[in-house]
């Protein structure tokens, strides 16, 4: 198979979300966090980055303070227990300045990432989250956002790092989101998107671009992550051992202030 | 471990405008052996035979089944071809089946209506043409549509072997499962969704058995290399692993080593 496989590169994982607690996830009904390790490991993935699952019906038995908090907590305590995780925010429009005060407790304690879904941008109390996670020199990971979202996020907000395409979402085609990092330095590309598993389209675009605003990602435990990895390691077979490092490890861990977290 | 891609598509040109690498039989060939598989079963298809008016399929038809024929030649054992059938045109499909048939044609499709001007499969003109196929000991592999016609098919030719594309897809997976356990004749194969989640196989296999499961790529549309890395990820068995990556495509297909 790929000779890419018989180097071993540490692998981090841009968008995985480890459950807040046993029965997180509908998809495979049963999942602790143990189980989550297990598996991402046994995938090869070393590093999982991303905001806490909650379980099903969360929302439902809490206030959306209450649930952000929870998930938040929920992340940092994971994080200082276990070094294969490195944490994400969770943050809600229905509560932006609780969100805000979120995005300052937990900033300065390092976290770089807050996970954002797409359906939340039009919300009018965004530009508020936006504009401090901006100023806190944070980055936001999208999923579920269309292309042309994207667009004006960036164009809105240029000094935001824009994290695009998580939870493997098949919004748009790699063309047109290459297109668009080549105008906005801000935007980044998460490789989680089912539609980087369509043959030769990361192969010949990111030779074209460049590698440098490239991440890999798996959405597990939404994705399947063994499948995911192998997608994007067929995509890049062509590439030196140099372009695996990057974006199977250095871009992120660069993009999250967490250089020493291999060492 | 001689994988059989059972889903898969010479020809295919459908993302040559995005990535700009032409697919060659050559490629075919070659990007699948690096993923370990030893067989490609499917349909050709392509941009220029896709929403023709319909009355054009009737030509078009008997070309694509050439084409897979030529496609065979120049591959050898390497592919096995599967034809295309119209319902418009139930007399000229039979006559297609028939001639194939005689030149060791055993699979027919994946069948893309959504391509062909055509929808539902539960209607007289395919079931009079599925009835046929049955008859001839064929397999029929088609593009799911509606969970309803889904569902009014595999009821309409009972004894038919239908292997029913992309489990999982479109959402529906609880309704793709619902098949599997009415129906004993009716199989999915797993290309492109069937592996997106984690544990979609193991889930599968507790409720219907491993036998009705056939692994697929889809390529050239997607990746030669997810599939086979999310199967062999799944918590399942050898015997599972094995039924599912090639015993059980040789065992509906007959085909010899």
């Amino acid at each position: 198979m790929n000779q890419i496989d018989s180097f071993r590169i540490p692998v981090v994982d841009i968008d995985a979300h480890p459950p807040l607690c046993p029965m997180s996830v509908d998809h495979i009904e049963c999942i602790d966090t143990a189980i989550f390790f297990t598996r991402l490991n046994r995938a090869g993935i070393d590093i999982a980055c991303g905001s806490l699952t909650p379980p099903p019906d969360f929302l439902k038995t809490h206030t959306l303070e209450e649930a952000v908090a929870i998930l938040n907590r929920g992340a940092m305590a994971l994080s200082a227990a276990d070094s294969r995780y490195l944490p994400a925010l969770r943050i809600h429009p229905d509560c932006p300045d609780f969100s805000i005060s979120q995005l300052d407790e937990y900033a300065p304690l390092g976290v770089r990432l807050i996970d954002i879904d797409g359906c939340h941008l039009p919300h009018p109390s965004m530009k508020a989250i936006l504009t401090r996670a901006q100023s806190l020199n944070m980055t936001v990971s999208l999923y579920g956002e269309s292309i042309t979202q994207a667009k004006e996020l960036a164009e809105q907000f240029p000094d935001l790092r824009i994290l695009m395409g998580g939870l493997g979402s098949l919004r748009y085609m790699p063309d047109r989101a290459f297109s668009l990092m080549q105008t906005y330095p801000n935007l980044f590309l998460n490789l989680s998107g089912t539609v980087w598993t369509y043959n030769y389209a990361l192969h010949e675009w990111a030779q074209r671009f460049g590698f440098d605003r490239l991440f890999f990602g798996s959405g597990y435990p939404f994705c399947n992550p063994a499948g995911k990895l192998a997608a994007v390691r067929w995509e890049l077979r062509d590439q030196p051992v140099s372009v695996h490092e990057r974006i199977f490890c250095k871009n992120a861990l660069g993009l999250l202030g967490a250089e020493g977290r291999l060492q | 471990m001689n994988v059989i891609d059972f889903h898969a598509h010479p020809m295919y040109d459908f993302h040559l405008p995005t990535h700009g690498v032409p697919i060659t039989l050559d490629r075919f060939r070659t990007d699948l052996e690096a993923n370990l598989i030893s067989r490609a079963c499917g349909s050709v298809i392509y941009r220029d035979m896709q929403n023709r008016p319909l009355k054009e399929y009737e030509q078009i038809i008997p070309l694509l089944n050439d084409q897979a024929l030529a496609c065979r030649d120049i591959l050898s054992n390497f592919y096995v071809p599967g034809i295309h059938v119209h319902p418009a045109f139930v007399e000229l499909s039979c006559r297609e089946l028939a001639r194939c048939h005689a030149q060791g044609v055993r699979l027919i499709g994946e069948l893309v209506p959504y391509m062909m001007q055509w929808k539902d499969y539960a209607c007289p003109g395919f079931i009079e043409i599925m009835e046929y196929a049955r008859d001839l000991n064929m397999v029929v592999n088609m593009h799911p549509s509606t969970p309803q016609d889904m569902l009014a098919f595999s009821r309409a030719v009972p004894g038919l072997t239908i292997v029913w594309a992309h489990l999982s897809g479109g959402g529906h997976f609880e309704q793709h499962l619902d098949l599997l356990r009415r129906f004993d004749h009716v199989h999915f194969d797993i290309s492109a969704h069937g592996t997106d989640f984690d544990c979609t196989l193991r889930r599968t296999i507790d409720q219907v058995g491993h036998e009705r499961l056939l692994f697929g790529t889809d390529y050239p549309g997607i990746g030669p290399a997810c599939d086979l890395a999310a199967v062999l990820f799944e918590p399942l068995t050898s015997c599972e692993q094995e039924a599912i990556l090639f015993k059980n495509a040789r065992r509906i297909l007959n085909l010899t080593d």
